[in-house]
């Protein structure tokens, strides 16, 4: 409790969580994260599981979480009062994630910033809001994406006029990953 | 590019050193521990309360947990409800449930730890001797919790007062229409009235609003009219007791933000933007500690320290200057090699085309140099 300055909040914060996650787990053990390495314990990274009766189920996919600064490289957000970022490495074919694997979630963005319009400020990013609950809430997007706020056009086009189509290449790249 | 790890981390930190709920076992085997280790922590900062205060809609964070937040966002980090930090209640009832569990945390931890031992093993004697160690401890920890009561009793006293003081009575300024509490509203005008540029005509009335308002509160609470009067003229002694008022810099000229900061001896170094900054973290850093009890409250050097640290690692990101040279070209050899090797061709151009120039036109070769510079440009 000692030191409240600087980035030591988010240190100290990001190391209560990752002890919480190690030591409880995640539910239904549906992901794990952590930072990866013990030196920077700004850059995580989460493994998750497809959820089951989604095209997705049976994948295991690799995000990016990273903890810096939007603008000023390297430099520690000051979270928790801002959000992290989330990418998938490699990217997931999905109307709500980027070509680029950028994951966009309402829960991710601050009140102030609105990419796309329609998120309404309770769905937003707080400083109560976790590591965990962001994870568990982009496992419920795997499974429902919202075309209302699309970041990969094409992929919101082809979901809503020819849904087999989607999740038959979503069921294909899955099994690419795996090596199938 | 950066070193590989710019924030070299040593876990053996005793800052480093976390608790979190988890530290108890899961509700099979110690039923609601968990939650009540967890229900003591602030969620912002996920560590047990320090100050906490309580919004309007009930929801308690540590003091300059929320400070900060609501410095960016003006509602409840937990509901949403809209928030204010001059609507921020000590909360006293939680604060001394925190203490006595801070004394009590370790100790509870052990007699879970042990409660599987002594389950486990029917023979429970040589449980005694550490059971009266613990009397002991547990002893000292009651008599922590008598004397709090009893300071809580005395704040509880209080408490009611100042409520009325500065929650109830919120007033408009009439110059920038903020809402600021009214025992501060003298301070708030003068800085809002010597910062707006109007007219002559303009001043005067503003003074006489300013006089008319004076009145008002003054009549409203009599008992305070007199050390109303006494601030202003000791405006520029800075009382280590009183929480810094709202200030909103926009209308403040740099050169008064400068003259808040040194009120406090601060630096006043910097843009605008940068002063604003400070003082605000300043104002939410000083606050916060006054919702501490005067015994666990930090110095002001203390403070000081940490606002100087808050700054450093604002700027960390933006000046990061290579001191170890010889390590930084043994880590980016690859990067400095590939660069070389890129460089290579087009100095084998240039002294190619220089050797043409001896039969070749001098315009061509100008040509030639200008890519050869455009190229180099672009690899640096």
């Amino acid at each position: 409790m000692s030191v409240r300055a600087g980035n030591s909040t988010a240190l100290r914060r990001l190391m209560t969580e990752y002890r919480m996650l190690t030591s409880q787990g995640a539910p239904d053990g549906m992901f794990t994260a952590g930072p990866i390495s013990e030196s920077d314990f700004f850059t995580w990274e989460a493994l998750i599981m497809g959820p089951k009766d989604t095209p997705f189920e049976g994948g295991v996919f690799a995000a990016k979480l990273t903890f810096f600064h939007t603008t000023k490289m390297r430099q520690p957000s000051d979270y928790p009062l801002s959000p992290f970022k989330m990418k998938f490495e490699p990217p997931l074919f999905h109307p709500n994630i980027y070509p680029d694997g950028t994951v966009c979630i309402s829960i991710l963005h601050t009140p102030g910033d609105d990419p796309t319009m329609y998120e309404q400020a309770s769905e937003r990013w707080s400083p109560v809001q976790s590591v965990e609950k962001v994870i568990l809430s982009v496992i419920s997007m795997l499974a429902e994406p919202n075309l209302e706020s699309g970041a990969n056009i094409d992929c919101c086009k082809l979901y809503r006029d020819n849904k087999p189509e989607y999740e038959r290449i979503v069921r294909q790249s899955v099994r690419e990953q795996l090596g199938l | 590019m950066s070193d590989s790890t710019p924030y070299p981390l040593d876990l053996n930190d005793p800052d480093l050193e976390v608790q979190d709920p988890t530290d108890f076992p899961a509700s099979t085997d110690a039923p609601g521990m968990r939650e009540l280790d967890g229900s003591l922590r602030c969620r912002i900062c996920g560590e047990l309360y320090t100050a906490p205060m309580s919004l309007v809609c009930g929801h308690s964070f540590c003091s300059l947990c929320i400070r900060n937040y609501l410095t960016q966002k003006q509602d409840c980090p937990s509901c949403r409800h809209t928030a204010s930090d001059v609507h921020l209640r000590k909360n006293l009832t939680l604060e001394d449930a925190v203490r006595a569990w801070s004394t009590a945390r370790s100790f509870v931890l052990e007699l879970c730890k042990g409660l599987g031992k002594i389950e486990k093993t029917p023979g429970t004697v040589s449980v005694t001797p550490r059971k009266r160690k613990r009397a002991v401890n547990a002893d000292r920890s009651v008599e922590s919790i008598v004397g709090q009561s009893q300071q809580t009793q005395y704040n509880g006293t209080n408490y009611p007062e100042r409520e009325s003081d500065t929650s109830q009575v919120l007033a408009e300024c009439p110059v920038c229409h903020q809402m600021v509490p009214s025992d501060s509203i003298n301070e708030h005008l003068d800085g809002c009235l010597t910062s707006s540029s109007g007219g002559p005509s303009g001043l005067a009335s503003k003074l006489k609003q300013k006089k008319d308002w004076a009145d008002v509160f003054h009549s409203k609470e009599p008992s305070t009219s007199k050390r109303g009067k006494g601030k202003e003229k000791e405006k520029a002694e800075p009382k280590h007791d009183e929480p810094i008022p709202k200030v909103s810099y926009h209308t403040l000229k740099e050169r008064q933000i400068r003259e808040k900061l040194s009120e406090h001896g601060l630096p006043t170094n910097g843009d605008k933007d940068t002063l604003s900054a400070r003082h605000q973290r300043w104002r939410n850093l000083f606050n916060a500690n006054l919702d501490s009890p005067p015994a666990r409250r930090k110095s002001l050097e203390q403070l000081q320290k940490e606002l100087r640290d808050w700054e450093k690692s604002q700027r960390s990101g933006k000046t990061h200057a290579v001191t170890d040279t010889k390590a930084h070209q043994k880590i980016h050899k690859g990067q400095f090699d590939a660069l070389v090797e890129a460089a290579r061709p087009s100095k084998i151009r240039k002294v190619e085309s220089e050797r043409k120039d001896e039969t070749r036109p001098q315009q061509s070769a100008t040509k030639d140099e200008n890519i050869i510079d455009i190229d180099e440009v672009s690899k640096s």
